[in-house]
């Protein structure tokens, strides 16, 4: 392991009771975090992007479980904690901000209160410390009159503002590795560009790790350093940002890019987008190989073998394709 | 140019806050100003794209051309008469003529009705389908927008997300209409079911010869199907004219903005300041003058006093704007990934 790994992930694998057999939500992802990176997941929705990332901080929804895997921080197994370690780590370890701040915030405490809990637990610091340090937080991530601020109650601010105060809870506890579930999804752009633009600079100033999950690969391109594309709860490409999105070896990954709708500032281009045939796969009705295959327009019938693994032909970008390889060579 | 098939002349609308809700304004004068004197005009056959951030009018603009909102003021003609004057039968008509699409399916399709009942219900509402025509004219519908025909059998919750938005857009089709309104009708769907949706709109617009306002808050996409765009902020257009063109040349500080903000026109690492700072204000009290000063870097002076009149950038492209700052270096484009299609084909 290269020393600057902060967080390592192998094998994770999170199963959902379901008859005859359990639905596979992530199956067997794997990915490493250095330090002072933000690393992208991107997917479309039941790629198993949120699942992922929810069980690197203890919170599988529902009756789902990890079944198989681990996910190393610090000498630490997350995937091992039970409940009780888990309120030690969880916002010291890992820390996580959500994409609905409204549902995620609670309603009944001022900003000011939710932020002094958080400080006084993780921090340790007594009533008058605290309130001051939230100030201090609430300044950090761009809230004006942050002292007023600290009696306003999630209702009374905008969007933008309550995922500023979501980020402030989320970096209150000082964590190594910041989660982050579409944080900018639900909001305008404009007010998306600068949330961007915030965690950018914390993580930069804080030195923390980042996963920004995504279904948005432009903000995944913009915001990332490394980035995992994920379809039917597998990892079908992981690379450096820029040669993912500029050289992809996935062909989900060519196609997906090529459904983005771009600002056309020239001649008109053609309007049509490039689209991918068929649905996103059933996740109880996977077929044996590449999940990808029934809609990939390079299948060949060895895409039907199983197992599919993520193959690295260089550390920097590896594809799941097991006919990558064949083009490579000629 | 032959007479536009829609046009909007200064329409205000005004939410009074009192009036409803819980009563929490009771005693204010608190009123919520969606409109403020919006004019446009749908040609014949032309998409129309209406781009703006939330709290800017869209939906409100959406509502009052089919008649779910009534403006205090200015008027919305359809074929030169205002729909808000119009008879009975008149009404009726204008109503099966213009049909919306809205945002999101899962709430606009009754869960209890078969997509077959659903589609053929506006089918025969319209008169365009009888008892015993009615499946022949759902299949039709269900073809137009490449669904299989056994997906009449099925309920809403049985279908996709992008399954549900065609059978919405099959059964405004049952209305046989003129003009379509779509108020973020692809913004609920993942990227690759949304290109899918993006292209039956324009193929449904080129057989149907349909004039379409398309509405979003995502102005890539906005780009990628309209000829013309209006930019719209606090209630107002602030921006208009051929796409290529506000693109390119873009002459609002907002438009700039919005370009400016797009994910992907800036690269990790690269040091930067937002685009635009602060957030929109509140349409209980919309600044005077210009109403986007106060988010503006190159307010000045006259700005917070004079309300900006429309100039010209060019012909039909104008700007509301009193200094037209000249557009910064060409919104970075991501390069096009190469296809993988020529290495692994």
């Amino acid at each position: 392991m290269s020393s600057d790994v902060v967080l390592r992930v192998t094998d994770l694998t999170v199963e959902f009771p379901s008859a005859p057999r359990p639905v596979r939500a992530a199956d067997g992802v794997g990915f490493e975090v250095r330090a002072s990176e933000i690393l992208g997941i991107v997917g479309e929705s039941g790629s198993g992007k949120s699942v992922t990332l929810r069980s690197l901080i203890g919170l599988v929804p529902g009756t789902g479980a990890v079944v198989a895997g681990s996910a190393v921080l610090d000498g630490t197994d997350l995937l091992a904690l039970d409940g009780k370690s888990w309120a030690q780590h969880r916002g010291s370890s890992v820390s996580m901000v959500f994409q609905d701040a409204m549902s995620s915030l609670n309603p009944v405490m001022s900003i000011g209160q939710q932020l002094c809990e958080v400080l006084r637990i993780k921090g340790g610091l007594g009533a008058k410390d605290a309130f001051e340090t939230g100030v201090g937080l609430l300044e950090r991530v761009g809230i004006s009159a942050a002292r007023q601020r600290m009696a306003n109650f999630p209702h009374e601010l905008s969007g933008g503002m309550r995922q500023r105060v979501m980020i402030a809870l989320a970096i209150a506890g000082d964590p190594k590795v910041l989660l982050a579930d579409e944080p900018t999804t639900a909001l305008d752009v404009t007010i998306q560009d600068q949330i961007l633009a915030l965690l950018a600079d914390l993580q930069d100033s804080l030195g923390m790790s980042m996963i920004l999950v995504s279904h948005d690969l432009d903000v995944i391109g913009q915001a990332c350093d490394h980035v995992c594309v994920m379809y039917a709860g597998r990892v079908l490409e992981y690379g450096t940002a820029e040669e993912v999105l500029r050289t992809p070896r996935h062909p989900y990954t060519a196609a997906l890019l090529a459904s983005v709708p771009r600002v056309r500032t020239g001649e008109a281009a053609q309007r049509r987008l490039a689209t991918i045939g068929g649905q996103p796969p059933e996740l109880d009705q996977l077929p044996p190989g590449c999940p990808f295959a029934p809609r990939c327009p390079h299948v060949a019938p060895q895409c039907a073998q199983a197992p599919m693994t993520l193959d690295r032909p260089s550390p920097a970008h590896g594809t799941a394709c097991i006919r990558w390889g064949d083009s490579a060579d000629d | 140019m032959t007479e536009p098939l829609l046009v909007l002349t200064d329409v205000h609308k005004r939410f009074d806050l009192r009036a409803g809700g819980l009563g929490i304004f009771r005693g204010s004068s608190a009123s919520l100003v969606a409109l403020d004197g919006v004019s446009l005009e749908l040609h014949e056959q032309e998409i129309l794209g209406v781009v703006g951030e939330s709290g800017s009018g869209k939906s409100t603009l959406a509502k009052a051309i089919v008649r779910l909102n009534r403006p205090e003021s200015g008027t919305v003609a359809y074929r030169g008469r205002d729909v808000f004057a119009l008879e009975r039968r008149d009404a009726a008509e204008t109503t099966r003529r213009i049909q919306l699409i809205y945002q999101d399916p899962y709430s606009s399709l009754n869960p209890r009705m078969k997509v077959k009942s659903a589609i053929g219900e506006a089918a025969r509402v319209h008169r365009y389908a009888e008892r015993s025509t009615v499946d022949a004219v759902v299949k039709e519908l269900l073809s137009k927008v490449h669904l299989a025909p056994g997906v009449a059998e099925l309920y809403p919750r049985e279908l996709s997300g992008g399954q549900r938005q065609r059978v919405a857009i099959a059964r405004a089709l049952a209305a046989r209409p003129e003009i379509l309104i779509a108020d973020e009708a692809v913004s609920a769907l993942d990227v690759s079911v949304q290109a899918q949706v993006l292209n039956l709109l324009l193929e449904l617009q080129q057989e149907l010869k349909l004039a379409v306002l398309f509405i979003s808050h995502q102005l890539a996409v906005v780009s990628q199907v309209a000829s013309r765009i209006a930019v719209m902020y606090l209630g107002r257009i602030v921006e208009t004219g051929p796409v290529e063109e506000v693109f390119h040349r873009p002459s609002h500080p907002y438009t700039q903005a919005l370009l400016a903000a797009q994910p992907g026109a800036h690269r990790r690492g690269e040091q930067r300041v937002p685009a635009l700072r602060g957030e929109i204000p509140s349409p209980m009290d919309i600044p005077a003058g210009c109403r986007f000063r106060t988010r503006c870097r190159f307010a000045e002076e006259r700005c917070a006093s004079i309300d900006p009149p429309a100039a010209q950038v060019a012909p039909d492209h104008l700007a509301w704007c009193h200094v037209l700052p000249p557009p910064a270096a060409p919104p970075h484009v991501p390069v096009e990934p190469s296809r993988l299609g020529d290495a692994a084909g």
